[in-house]
């Protein structure tokens, strides 16, 4: 934990600072010449310290986002741990290629998110979820619209006091591509736009996604919330 | 994904404004869209019902599903790492 606060203080200082920031990053534009290095057209070029203090500041404020949304990908701590220490390390070697200004958080996302889908293909292990209800999900959401929505208003209630690990485990449960749309939305509430671009696929691919995502996910936590203590009779949502 | 849909008369049926609920929820919709949905609903309580069971899962998941803080070792590590890779690069 100190470790933690030592490291954090330093940073949000360079934080505060748009300014300084605003001008340490202006002459990194055309640098394909390597980490830093003299500009002679630019007024000042970063320096490969000044840069590497930027990527420090700039990014790893975002350690702990990244750490959680890597956690929900991965299902476990040591595999979580691997990506975001390899998203870092690509992140810190293509730094150049970040355009100022832009959504720092989103490209770092977009690198966790491409390190993750390489680990998982690598190792092919993670089970594609069964779909288990091979619901067409929005389809039927839609048909079944006013009669059902998985949940009650009673539910609802017990939807509140479901434990955390009730509502992780559920989003677990989805399929990897809807669990990360859902996440990316739901938790780091990015747009559409930033997640087309986070997962590489078209803005329609995403609403898909969150359509089948959230119905699923839906279903499940209406589920939990039965087992937990609404009980209805007729508690059936087939 | 139909963004550009005109606001007013495709929302008189509860199918449309259903169809729209996340574009809704998310705030991916035009203004008009929005009033025209916020319409429907002050006049129709079953997707009122609906949309309200949509917004307590989306502000669910964002309450329980993040939050998590990376282990003190894993920043060390990746500080470390990255010292190393500022002498290599």
């Amino acid at each position: 934990m100190p470790l933690l606060v030592d490291g954090w203080a330093e940073q949000s200082m360079l934080r505060t600072s748009p300014l300084l920031s605003y001008v340490m990053s202006i002459p990194s534009g055309s640098s394909s010449s390597g980490a830093g290095a003299p500009n002679a057209d630019a007024g000042h070029a970063e320096t490969a310290d000044e840069r590497h203090a930027r990527f420090e500041s700039d990014a790893l404020q975002y350690l702990d986002q990244l750490y959680a949304g890597a956690l929900r990908m991965t299902r476990n701590p040591a595999d979580a741990e691997d990506i975001v220490q390899e998203t870092y390390a690509k992140a810190y070697a293509s730094f150049h290629q970040f355009t100022p200004g832009t959504n720092l958080k989103a490209w770092l996302y977009r690198i966790l998110t491409n390190t993750y889908i390489n680990s998982y293909r690598k190792k092919q292990r993670e089970p594609q979820l069964s779909d288990g209800e091979n619901v067409e999900d929005w389809q039927l959401a839609r048909a079944e619209s006013h009669t059902s929505s998985g949940l009650k208003s009673a539910e609802m209630v017990a939807l509140e006091n479901l434990p955390d690990s009730d509502v992780k485990e559920a989003l677990q449960q989805l399929a990897p591509d809807f669990r990360l749309a859902v996440y990316l939305a739901d938790v780091e509430g990015f747009s559409y736009k930033e997640i087309a671009e986070i997962m590489g696929t078209p803005i329609g691919t995403v609403m898909s996604r969150l359509n089948r995502g959230r119905t699923q996910l839906r279903n499940l936590l209406a589920d939990y919330a039965r087992e937990r203590g609404v009980k209805r009779p007729e508690a059936s949502r087939t | 994904m139909n963004l550009d849909r005109p606001g007013d008369a495709s929302f008189d049926d509860c199918e449309h404004v259903l169809e729209r609920v996340y574009e809704f929820l998310d705030n991916e919709i035009d203004a008009a869209s929005s009033d025209a949905i916020r319409h429907h609903l002050a006049m129709c309580e079953p997707c009122l019902d609906k949309f309200d069971v949509e917004e307590a899962v989306k502000s669910l998941v964002h309450r329980r599903c993040g939050g998590d803080v990376a282990p003190s070792h894993l920043r060390t590590k990746i500080v470390t790492q990255l010292t190393v890779l500022r002498k290599t690069l």
